[in-house]
């Protein structure tokens, strides 16, 4: 094992992984609150839009992320659209990410009971306050397992956006071994690189999980 | 900027035809993962000295790692093993000839999904109540017969929602094997579509073949989660 | 019949039975006694081994075990002389009342299909539950899971039944219809050894009283000695404690 190989390219690396976390916090953000508007839609049974949202759900849970990015970034650009490779990483993680956070949201406000609300209103809470003072808060706790499993799970999508030219790991791994054959140091790197980033996020989210079981069994 | 659409049927039919090896690639990976899932499950329910830990240690690791990088990591060292262990042997099989890529895709996803049906199987049988057991021993029924007869049952209605899940995550994950040169939906569709320079069809097409995979094994696991649940609380 | 000596069994930490014994003649109707934590549930469930004691031995006529060390042959022996009641009835939730009752015998003691719905039918309507066959447990109320966790235990036809606080997990209407039950099965001369905390029910039913505490055995004879002579104090403290308006007579 060629250890100075592997010291010499540690910077390219860290350089690879900034992009990906970059990227794919960004994602993230973005399909938590698409997520919530979509969880919102379902949950308050808007018409049209519900329907949609449930077509959304399906066509993103049941294509691979691949295939999306291979539409956005080679199909689009046929029909006029040109889309950067951030872009079309970023909408991809986006919209892959929101319809398993969108469940995730929605599990967890249908997990409060209706008497929450119903006595909410009782008081004499309006709509928009109920939702924001009594259904989210609690929502919040049963999603949050959920929504943390989402989290690495698009983390560990994002190596796929190597397909669309995008500077991250899986392309700075695939680059050494073309060029240098150097596939043993390479993909060690690779997979510490992974593990660095996603062992601490699974631990946490685990020790999390743990909790909020106890809490909501209580017996 | 037209929308050729002739082409899209006619990559539909091509694509189509596709899809066996793409079910090849989900089902087989599932199948061969069940025993050793089971297995690993069954270890850390019984807390069995070693294995139990080592069932922990290859979930959370295999969890970690996208499986795009397990692709690339033995698609690019297994080979190179193997050539090593014939040569040893003495054996003039070649490897690099002989051994298809499919065999490789094989493994690879029979890794991931030996992962998450282990986490499954071991909610699942968890979930079934102690007391079922001490039940079924006390009546005489060896644990094999207790085991098949009586946990299984309930073990397999609780984790049925998960199971559909996880082969929905296969389906997709399969869309990984154009990496190791096996013609599975994604890869004919591109054939197609740099032949003829329309990727946004070609695209779209393959899109609409794999939310129809998912959305008939969602259908199949929804119809029978009903019969599957008959003995729960009418 | 059955003579079980000596046993003792700790939890970790905890010696829940330190060195108990009893003795079991044919038709009769043990009742074990004793408050929370006294050992009672763990001795029975030594008896079939749901409990492996940490030594102990079991005389059945012509059977002599040791309950450490016997082998999974003499365990499934045993299993098939006895039949246990659970304090939650247990019924295999994945399958119907008649099926539950027939497990033990097709599965367990190879008895033909036809001949085994024949028993369980028969068992099923002794317990008062003809009319449902076909139910599964979740669609029954827990007095009548209880009922057919008894036909499941009667089908079988025991040398011992052995109850494990029956009626303990039954909201109170529901506990009538069960110890009616297992009444009509000890005067049929049945052979029981029932662990409970119905004292007005142990006095109808039960022709040999023990009462345990501490994972001894504290005191033990005939129904009639120990609920109107008991001669240590503990009993008598117990049965005070349990029947308010108890009085006795030395």
């Amino acid at each position: 094992m060629d250890i100075g190989f592997i010291v010499e390219y540690i910077p390219l690396y860290v350089e690879a992984a900034k992009l990906t976390l970059g990227i794919g916090l960004i994602g993230i953000a973005l399909s938590l609150i698409v997520g919530l508007l979509i969880a919102f839609i379902q949950y308050f049974k808007i018409p049209i839009l519900r329907q949609m949202a449930t077509g959304y759900i399906e066509l993103s849970r049941n294509t691979p992320l691949l295939v999306q990015l291979f539409f956005l970034y080679f199909g689009l650009p046929k029909v006029g659209i040109r889309i950067s490779s951030e872009g079309c990483a970023i909408i991809g993680l986006c919209f892959l990410g929101g319809s398993y956070m969108a469940e995730a949201f929605r599990s967890g406000m249908e997990s409060v009971e209706k008497g929450q609300e119903e006595s909410a209103f009782a008081l004499g809470f309006r709509k928009s306050q109920v939702v924001r003072y009594v259904i989210l808060p609690q929502a919040l706790s049963v999603s949050i397992p959920a929504l943390c499993a989402n989290m690495i799970f698009l983390i560990k999508e994002t190596s796929v956006f190597s397909v669309v030219a995008l500077a991250d790991l899986m392309y700075v791994a695939k680059d050494l071994i073309g060029l240098y054959y150097k596939t043993d140091e390479a993909l060690l790197m690779l997979v510490i690189a992974y593990l660095i980033i996603l062992l601490p996020i699974s631990i946490v989210a685990a020790i999390l999980e743990r909790r909020i079981r106890y809490a909501g069994f209580g017996n | 900027m037209t929308w050729n659409v002739p082409f899209m049927y006619e990559t539909f039919l091509n694509t189509w035809k596709a899809v066996p090896t793409t079910l090849k690639l989900t089902f087989i990976p599932f199948l061969i993962s069940v025993p050793f899932a089971f297995l690993l499950a069954m270890a850390q329910i019984k807390k069995v000295r070693f294995w139990s830990r080592f069932a922990q240690g290859y979930v959370s690791f295999v969890r970690g790692i996208p499986v795009v990088v397990l692709v690339l990591l033995f698609y690019n060292t297994l080979p190179g093993q193997l050539a090593a262990i014939f040569k040893f042997f003495g054996s003039s099989f070649n490897v690099y000839r002989q051994v298809p890529g499919i065999t490789y895709a094989y493994f690879i996803f029979s890794l991931t999904a030996i992962a998450a049906l282990t986490e499954i199987f071991r909610a699942a049988l968890s979930a079934v109540d102690k007391g079922q057991l001490e039940a079924a021993y006390a009546i005489g029924l060896n644990a094999p017969q207790a085991y098949v007869r009586i946990i299984f049952p309930q073990a397999i209605a609780v984790a049925w929602p998960n199971l559909c899940n996880l082969l929905i995550m296969l389906v997709k994950n399969t869309s990984l094997a154009f990496m190791m040169t096996v013609k599975d939906i994604t890869q004919t569709a591109k054939l197609g579509a740099a032949l003829n320079y329309c990727y946004a069809e070609a695209y779209t097409v393959i899109l609409i073949i794999y939310v129809i995979i998912c959305l008939i094994l969602e259908q199949i696991f929804r119809r029978t989660e009903r019969y599957l649940n008959r003995h729960l609380v009418k | 019949m059955l003579t079980i000596r000596d046993v003792r069994k700790s939890f970790q930490e905890n010696e829940v039975l330190k060195g108990v014994s009893i003795e079991v003649e044919k038709g009769d109707v043990v009742v074990i006694l004793g408050p929370s934590g006294s050992g009672k549930t763990t001795l029975l469930r030594s008896i079939n081994f749901l409990e492996r004691a940490d030594s102990g031995t079991l005389d059945w006529e012509d059977i002599h075990l040791d309950l450490k060390h016997a082998s999974r042959k003499d365990v499934a022996l045993i299993r098939k002389k006895t039949a246990f009641v659970f304090q939650n009835y247990n019924l295999f939730k994945n399958k119907t009342a008649l099926e539950n009752v027939m497990e033990g015998l097709t599965v367990a003691r190879k008895v033909p299909k036809k001949e085994a719905e024949k028993i369980a039918k028969e068992a099923l309507d002794k317990v008062g539950l003809s009319e449902r066959y076909d139910y599964y447990p979740s669609q029954l109320s827990g007095g009548q899971q209880q009922r057919v966790g008894i036909a499941r235990a009667v089908a079988v036809n025991p040398d011992i039944i052995l109850f494990d606080e029956p009626t303990s997990a039954l909201d109170p209407e529901l506990v009538g219809e069960v110890l009616n039950v297992i009444k009509t099965l000890a005067k049929e001369g049945t052979t029981m050894i029932v662990v409970t905390h119905e004292i007005k029910f142990a006095q109808e039913v039960a022709n040999k009283v023990v009462f345990m505490d501490g994972g001894f055995v504290v005191e033990e004879g005939s129904a009639n000695e120990i609920f109107n002579h008991p001669k240590e104090e503990r009993t008598q403290q117990f049965l005070r404690r349990i029947l308010p308006d108890y009085d006795y007579a030395i």
